[in-house]
């Protein structure tokens, strides 16, 4: 086989990856942003780290066997990153002696404010479902899809985050 | 009641949280543009991961032609004597007929067990090779020369020359008195 004739494969498979990437990115990008945002609560910063998680995603596209999970792993890998990033930013905040809270008060009421404070004070399974219910519309299928993990866990996590958020937000805990 | 109020309250404010961040509209090309930048870079880098796997592939394949090629029965068999260490050429002394060297012993060693010889090897006896070991080492010492071996011509006859032979002296008888 002549090495043009390769490259010319190698070529078109490309191109087909690339178009399926382009169409999992369309479908997946505000979840991804989102689930950023959830963590980070900066603008900039969630397009960075779902950047980096696309950018991840699409070294390995194609490898990934089961293509249809796509949203799954850039969700993961979004949440791991922006967990990542939160704990550098805060190491570094500490560092400097800057506020973190202060820069998310000035941006939203403080009932938001309240609930963004509790949320963060969750255990890090309660808070992903409980950030991806609701993102994903309270739908609990689609969610354990996202986790990978059964709809009953999904639904007693939720259970307890919402247990953990009325204690939270009550003032008992 | 009371919970289902809070739950719903929750609900909502997760909504209104959760799902009102929007990316910016410039989002995805901004991703595409990265994958882009990389994808060139990759493509730059390819060949020198392609060349090196390709030429690792050649080198295997033509490994394992070659061991196909080699069949079971052909392999090369280790001789007698060269599996017995080495003669040493100039130090040992030319063989004698009749005086006994290490070559027997080796040569009353088992051969049940060994691979018959194929045609590739030279298999000569002990003695033979110390003959030959000896030949060496007179040529190289200068003890014989070349012109020792030329072929003698043969379609003349056998000269033989006759035998003078002188008588012996004789001796006269000694005297009693000499004794």
């Amino acid at each position: 086989m002549r090495l043009d004739a390769v490259a010319g494969a190698l070529a078109v498979m490309e191109d087909t990856l690339r178009r399926e990437f382009e169409a999992r990115l369309a479908d997946a990008s505000t979840l991804a942003f989102r689930v950023a945002f959830s963590v980070l609560r900066q603008r900039q910063d969630a397009e960075d780290v779902a950047q980096e998680a696309f950018i991840r995603a699409y070294r390995n596209f194609g490898r990934l066997r089961d293509r249809d999970r796509f949203r799954s792993w850039v969700v993961r890998t979004t949440w791991r990153l922006a967990l990542d990033r939160q704990r550098s930013d805060r190491r570094r905040e500490r560092r400097e002696q800057v506020v973190y809270r202060e820069t998310v008060t000035r941006q939203t009421d403080d009932r938001a404010a309240a609930l963004w404070q509790a949320i963060d004070r969750l255990p890090q399974k309660l808070r992903i479902v409980a950030v991806l219910s609701g993102i994903e519309g309270h739908d609990v299928a689609e969610v354990a899809s996202l986790l990978g993990i059964p709809q009953g866990t999904v639904k007693s996590r939720l259970f307890r985050a919402r247990q953990c958020l009325k204690e939270i937000l009550s003032g008992t805990r | 009641v009371e919970r289902d109020d809070f739950d719903r309250a929750l609900n909502e404010d997760l909504d209104r949280l959760l799902t009102q961040p929007e990316p910016s509209p410039h989002f995805r090309a901004r991703v595409l543009q990265r994958i882009d930048e990389e994808s060139e870079s990759v493509r730059g880098r390819r060949w020198f991961t392609v060349i090196p796997a390709v030429a690792a592939t050649a080198l295997l394949l033509v490994g394992a032609f070659a061991w196909l090629r080699v069949p079971a029965g052909d392999e090369p068999i280790v001789s007698e004597q060269a599996a017995a260490p080495p003669i040493a050429t100039s130090t040992r002394p030319p063989a004698v007929p009749g005086q006994s060297t290490q070559a027997p012993e080796r040569r009353s060693a088992p051969r049940a067990a060994e691979p018959p010889p194929s045609a590739s090897d030279v298999l000569i006896s002990p003695d033979d090779a110390a003959a030959f070991d000896a030949f060496i080492s007179s040529v190289e010492d200068g003890r014989l020369w070349a012109d020792m071996f030329e072929p003698s011509d043969d379609s003349l006859p056998t000269v033989i020359e006759p035998l003078h032979l002188e008588p012996l002296a004789t001796i006269p008888p000694l005297k009693e008195a000499e004794l």
